[in-house]
């Protein structure tokens, strides 16, 4: 992926903006998501084993679940997420209430803490209360970080780091400055 | 009572869908012959996530104990992982 394609979705994640190159990876439903992700196994098999393509495979679905879960009736603008469907890496974004905002009405900080997405990946607590479950994203985290080098992801102000990346995508996305309350989520194995 | 998860799909992923899949299961299956006892039969089961497999698992829970619900042919990784994930929850 080059500069300008990642110049692009960081245009598209903190303004809306929608050009060619995120418009064909676009997910307005869930099924489309859904899809896309069923379609990805042959892509991902050229670079995992099979206990680890589906464990990645999972985790993005689960990704993606949140995309469409947490975010009904909070959408900034168009519905749907953003998922790029790299050869060892993968995007899983949404311009929707982002993380603070959908735990945020439904947990309270414990002393020390300070980030709502570190929570998220690492306490099992709904975004979604009543409903008593909340298992996606540490699902995610620990199938990620068996099978892949790096995750990281961006909702508001917040960075959560698992590995480390030098990658140009990895750089560009989850620089401090690409701010949006949505929710951005890069893989890379 | 065995139930064949690979009749719900392959490819199990989104919470909605397996909403759906409890409901067919209380109804279609669980409340018809009055089951004490489940084993989930994961055979051909080629993508599972925690969100899907929890949907059906809780709504089985409310009739069965949670000791007479039983697992087989849960090999795959995303399988494995997803029943690891509702259960220690």
């Amino acid at each position: 992926m080059n500069s300008s394609e990642i110049q692009q979705i960081c245009a598209w994640y903190t303004k809306g903006r929608i050009n060619e190159s995120v418009g064909q990876n676009f997910c307005q439903t869930r099924a489309d998501f859904n899809a896309r992700l069923v379609s990805y196994g042959t892509v991902l098999a050229k670079s995992l084993s099979s206990d680890y393509l589906y464990l990645v495979q999972a985790s993005i679905g689960e990704l993606g679940n949140n995309c469409f879960d947490h975010n009904l009736g909070h959408w900034q603008d168009d519905p749907g997420c953003l998922f790029i469907r790299g050869d060892r890496f993968c995007l899983v974004a949404d311009r929707g209430r982002g993380v603070k905002a959908s735990l945020g009405a439904v947990y309270q900080f414990s002393p020390g803490e300070t980030s709502y997405l570190e929570v998220a990946f690492t306490k099992v607590v709904t975004g979604r209360a009543p409903e008593k479950r909340g298992n996606g994203l540490k699902f995610a985290r620990k199938n990620i970080q068996a099978c892949c080098h790096f995750l990281g992801c961006r909702s508001d102000h917040e960075t959560y780091l698992v590995g480390n990346s030098q990658s140009e995508l990895a750089r560009g996305l989850l620089d401090p400055s690409i701010t949006n309350s949505g929710t951005l989520t890069l893989i890379e194995w | 009572m065995i139930l064949e998860i690979k009749k719900f799909g392959t490819h199990l992923i989104s919470r909605p869908e397996g909403r759906d899949a409890a409901l067919v299961v209380r109804h279609q299956f669980l409340d018809k012959d009055n089951t004490q006892s489940v084993m989930l039969d994961f055979e051909g089961v080629m993508l599972m996530t925690p969100s899907w497999l929890d949907e059906v698992v809780q709504e089985i829970l409310k009739t069965v104990e949670k000791e007479k619900l039983t697992f087989t042919n849960a090999q795959n990784s995303s399988v494995k992982a997803s029943i690891e994930t509702v259960f220690a929850s």
